[in-house]
């Protein structure tokens, strides 16, 4: 429940999230973004160093039904990899989904000093496979 | 003896050893013939299957992969991120023992075991079967449910025919025996005593496979009191071992590693060194940590005891041929009073233990190298004479009910109990066990057991320290504990095992506090509070056993196996396919012989035999051991029980049938006949062998030489200057992860191979594959031997990938598949590879596994949630290695990072680190000098593995060191 129990309480579409509530049964969601199961993923690191719900995720705020945003290619992980100085911004807006930058690559070389983001590191294999 | 002229002289077989140049030519290729062929497949329907392939290649290509789904808590627990482990404390019994353990949990599943750190005796550490346990909860033969007759039933139905048995006797008179291994659960011990006082007919009797009576009668022997002795390894400097494995089958064996090893480690190599001598019946891994072993038939320990002990007090005894022995260790004990330590084991009688605490009377040992308490088991009893009355009553038709609670004891009691036969006798008989074995079809109900991580129950460790042990899962099926069994005898329906066993300790504990102290003593997974009282001794006179003649006659030792305990399941296939410490045969436990015996009967490895003494025969493959005493056969106890009828093929022979109840661990008057068959026995000692001729695989010296020359091994190693690669073109700017290996301080226990194994999703493989040379697990412990195949020294080296700066595997790739990282990991990409197998061929170490088919799948469909989450279960046609736990340092960067600070050293260890009781295994930050790997790399002892290949591995061996006593070793 957690949000929906404060935001949209009595919303149609809402109605299985209520009731799974309710009659203690799970729920099936379909998986939106999926990465394959040779990758692994962590999200805590990101969005320490960073990385915003909207860079990966897109606007969800205006997604009805929510979509892929990104076809989660490694080509795309690996944009961000390689120059992480163009996406990433101040961890406070990391939630923001409406923030913008005015000059993204010169706050980004400042933050990706500031949060030690090893980029050399970054596109190592051990990253992401195991 | 100079580093150049020893290592020439190490062979791994007997086959090498009579035949170098046959055996190198055989173990040359890195494949064994025909390894490479699917059987029965040749190239020209290879090209017939390829073409169709390739034809059909187009069809299934641009179809998007199906949408999964992702099924979320309703109600998320408290604390649990998803994706981020739990670990929860609780511990396992291993013959009543605990050993307190910390398992890891992933979203409700147990995925790996670890010592807890905060359990004085283990610190951290486990052995073999602490790691193997958890395959136990995820397997499938695992008995299910409730059977009546063979056929399914309910709890429920046991409970009203279990009720209605009790009350056929008039009001509490009925003769309830219940039967159970050893017990040091305070729990069940009060739940038994108040049964035994509510039906005053009741009784209850304990046997275990391997019990350990001869200790505890050794002890009544010498002090008139069963008591349980306690060494300190850690302080004996010298260490006589009368036929006793304490480094692997001790209870306390984790503990006396630490101990033992403590001053063997390359860190304290300038300081004092202990020596430890092994009388012993079989190569055993304590006697493969001897710097003097001496194999003779178990019989004739008692001798060695005795002569010892008489010489010790001065008296003239001694033993034909071996004088020299008696008199070195004689005056090494004697200059060394306080210091050191007697120690006889299980299966040695009572006569050699009492022996022993003499000896370590004399020398003013108790009180410094040991001492005494009362046992941790609750009521530990002699379990033979306590199986024995059991027997008679059952003979007698004086049990109305019998409840075996757990074990096999139908398999494991020797035939002329006639347990079998006379079990049916009792009125009403119930067996709890976690699978369906012998006793469970001798009995008409069978309930399944609870494995330990889904119980809630306590017990105490070798010192006496109390675990509360708690579930991580809920029971998977329709299991019981032995708590719920007893509590439905007591008070039908029962409570739970959680009510049970809290309801105890809230009855010991004040009752404000008690809530605050159940929630500390989970957390921390003991409960504190004092261990046992040490017990003053009064030492009895012995009457010493006359030195008897020596009697060329075949005797027979029988010995727990080494991948068996009571404790778990003897069907547990990691323990089954696990290499043997000594012989490295996996899945079968063939008669141990000597080369002398083999040689006289002309027996190679593989044929059958026909053991027979007196009208009782057994049939079984032979294995010629190096160290075997001539005239010994050593068999392995353990093996060989069916489950569920015939559904799982049987592995391993049942020894049982030739043993006695008289005597349990040993049968003399032992013929041996050839049969002319063979039977195929598979060892992994060949495979994967490095061709070690001039190469200085195992580097070693004595102690004494090391005093004189600190640089020693570093002389005649020869690292190449000339090279096509450019040493320094990579600058390390972070981490620079590296391991060093002692091999002073490994004693070949194999924990690292399971934990390993564990951790990174190993699949287990099966007999014929192993065969074929594809077992998969990434580290193996090579064993060295040198000298006489009569007695050899043994040396184990564990192996796992190097992570070579230079490495030969990452030039060869086609596809870039293996490659190194930031942090100098040698890396394997899953994903990359195509299966070349190009690596493999070219790895000097051969450290590569190459899944030739789908082992993952394998172990069935239940063993998935015990899967490693964080590690990718391999597909078929892909290579894998040692990774150095790539994804633990991955979960220690992002931690401390998100931290702001470097990983500290010590903070990340890797799966072998972190299991092993030797503390043999160190890794760490090679850029941190102060790091405690970059400390040992800078140790004189340490050396590259084929350094003069200018690989420049980072897994570093410190060379053995052992300390030969002059007396001895000069010949």
């Amino acid at each position: 429940m957690t949000c929906h129990s404060q935001v949209w309480k009595n919303a149609k579409l809402l109605a299985p999230v209520r009731d799974s509530f309710a009659n203690d049964e799970r729920l099936n969601w379909s998986r939106v973004n999926s990465t394959p199961d040779f990758v692994f993923f962590n999200h805590s690191i990101h969005i320490d160093k960073g990385v915003g719900c909207v860079t990966c995720h897109g606007q969800l705020d205006q997604m009805p039904l929510t979509w892929e945003s990104h076809a989660l290619y490694m080509k795309w992980c690996i944009d961000c990899h390689r120059a992480p100085e163009k996406f990433i911004r101040p961890r406070e807006e990391v939630f923001n989904l409406n923030w913008q930058s005015t000059n993204q690559l010169v706050l980004g070389k400042k933050l990706v000093a500031e949060y030690r983001v090893q980029i050399t590191q970054l596109t190592d294999c051990s990253m992401c496979h195991r | 003896m100079n580093a150049d002229s020893s290592s020439r002289n190490f062979w791994r077989d007997l086959e090498e050893l009579a035949a170098p140049n046959k055996f190198r030519a055989r173990i040359r290729d890195e494949f064994l013939p025909g390894t490479s062929q699917p059987a029965r497949f040749d190239r020209r329907n290879f090209l017939k299957v390829m073409g169709a392939s390739l034809a059909l290649a187009g069809l299934p290509a641009c179809t998007r992969q199906p949408t999964g789904k992702i099924i979320p808590y309703v109600k998320q627990p408290e604390n649990l991120v998803p994706g981020r482990p739990e670990f929860f404390a609780t511990a396992m019994t291993l013959s009543g023992f605990a050993t307190g353990l910390l398992v890891e949990s992933h979203e409700g599943h147990p995925t790996k075991i670890e010592g807890n750190p905060a359990q004085p005796v283990s610190l951290g550490a486990t052995n073999i079967f602490h790691q193997a346990a958890l395959l136990d909860l995820y397997d499938a033969g695992r008995s299910q449910a409730v059977l009546n007759l063979n056929e399914p039933s309910t709890w429920n139905q046991f409970v009203a025919a279990l009720t209605a048995a009790l009350e056929s006797a008039a009001e509490k008179s009925c003769r309830l025996r219940i039967l159970t291994g050893s017990v040091s659960s305070p729990t069940l011990y009060h739940q038994i005593a108040s049964l035994l006082k509510e039906y005053p007919q009741a009784r209850w009797h304990q046997f275990d496979g391997a019990c350990r009576d001869n200790v505890l009668a050794g002890a009544l022997l010498a002090f008139g009191e069963p008591i349980e002795t306690h060494y300190r390894f850690d302080q004996a400097k010298v260490v006589v071992s009368l036929d006793s494995d304490f480094l692997h089958t001790h209870p306390n064996s984790i503990c006396y590693t630490r101990d033992f090893t403590g001053w063997r480690r390359a860190s304290v190599a300038g300081l004092e060194r202990n020596r430890l001598y092994v009388i012993e019946s079989s190569p055993s891994i304590t006697g493969s940590n001897a710097d003097h072993r001496l194999p003779v038939k178990a019989s004739e320990v008692a001798d060695f005891a005795a002569a010892l002990a008489g010489q010790i007090d001065g008296a003239d005894v001694t033993i034909p041929g071996q004088e020299r022995w008696l008199s070195a260790v004689k005056a090494d004990l004697l200059e060394n009073r306080g210091r050191s330590i007697v120690v006889a084991g299980e299966n040695q009688p009572p006569i050699v233990h009492a022996l022993a605490h003499q000896i370590n009377h004399r020398l003013g040992n108790i009180g410094h190298t040991i001492s005494f308490t009362s046992s941790a088991l609750v009521n530990p009893v002699n379990q033979i004479a306590s199986f024995k009355e059991l027997c008679d009553a059952l003979d007698d038709h004086e049990v109305d009910v019998l409840l075996i609670l757990g074990g096999n004891p139908a398999f494991d009691a020797p035939p002329d109990f006639e347990f079998q036969q006379k079990i049916t006798k009792a009125g009403f008989r119930a067996h709890l066990s976690s699978s369906v074995n012998e006793t469970s079809r001798l009995c008409e109900w069978h309930i399944p057991e609870n494995h330990f991580l889904e119980s809630w129950s306590d017990a105490r460790t070798f010192d006496g320290t109390v675990s509360i042990i708690q579930p991580l899962i809920i029971p998977m099926y329709d299991g019981k504990t032995v708590h719920e069994v007893l509590d439905a005898v007591a008070n039908a329906p029962g409570r739970t095992d959680y009510e049970i066993v809290r309801a105890y300790w809230n009855n010991q504990d004040v009752p404000d506090l008690f809530e605050a102290r159940w929630q500390r003593a989970l957390r921390d997974g003991l409960i504190e509070g004092p261990t046992l009282p040490a017990k003053a001794v009064q030492l009895r006179p012995l009457d010493i056993p006359p030195i008897k003649a020596e009697s060329k006659g075949l005797e027979i030792t029988f010995r727990p196996d080494p991948n068996f305990s009571p404790g778990v399941s003897p069907y547990n296939e990691w323990l089954r396919e696990l290499p043997q410490p000594v012989t490295k045969v996996v899945w079968d436990n063939p008669a141990l012989v000597s080369p002398v015996l083999a040689k006289e009967n002309s027996l190679v490895n593989g044929d059958l035999i026909t053991l027979s003494v007196g009208d009782r025969r057994l049939r079984l493959p032979v294995w010629v051991t190096p160290g075997q005493p001539e005239r010994s056969i050593a068999l392995h106890l353990g093996n060989g029980s069916i489950r569920n009828a015939s559904a799982d093929a049987k592995s391993g022979f049942d020894v049982n049938p030739l043993r006695s109840s008289t005597d349990l661990w040993a049968a003399e008057n032992v013929h041996l006949k050839k049969s002319g068959e063979n039977y195929p026995l598979v060892t992994t000692q060949t495979l994967h062998a490095i061709d070690s001729e001039e190469r200085q695989i195992f580097r070693e010296g004595t102690f004494a030489e090391f005093q004189t020359d600190a640089d020693f091994v570093q002389k005649n190693s020869s690292s190449p200057t000339e090279t096509l690669f450019q040493p320094e073109e990579f600058k390390y700017d972070g981490y620079r992860w590296g391991m060093t290996i002692d091999l002073s301080a490994c004693i070949g226990c194999n924990a690292c191979i399971l934990a390993c194994q564990s951790e990174n999703n190993i699949p287990v493989v099966g007999k014929t594959e192993v065969a074929r040379g594809r077992y998969m697990h990434w580290i193996r412990v090579d064993t060295y031997f040198r000298g006489p195949p009569d007695n050899p020294e043994m040396n184990h080296q564990p192996v796992p990938c190097m992570h070579c700066e230079n490495a030969p595997c990452e030039l060869v790739c086609p596809v870039g598949a293996t490659v190194h990282d930031k942090e100098g990991l040698n890396l394997q990409v899953y994903n990359r590879c195509i299966g070349t197998r190009y690596c493999s061929n070219n790895c000097p170490y051969k450290v590569r596994r190459f899944n030739f088919f789908q082992y993952a799948d394998y172990g069935g469909a239940s063993l998935k949630p015990m899967w490693n989450p964080n590690v990718t279960v391999r597909g078929r046609g892909v290579m894998e290695k040692c990774t150095y736990c790539v994804q633990r340092i991955s979960a220690a960067r992002i931690n401390s990072e998100e931290g702001n600070r470097k990983i500290t050293d010590g903070e990340l260890k890797t799966a072998c680190q972190q299991v092993c009781p030797a503390q043999a295994i160190v890794f760490g930050d090679l850029s941190d000098p102060q790091s405690q790997v970059s400390k040992l790399k800078a140790h004189s002892l340490n050396y590259s593995m084929l350094g003069e290949l200018n690989t420049r591995p980072r897994t570093t061996y410190l060379a053995k060191l052992r300390n030969p006593n002059p007396d001895l070793s000069a010949t």
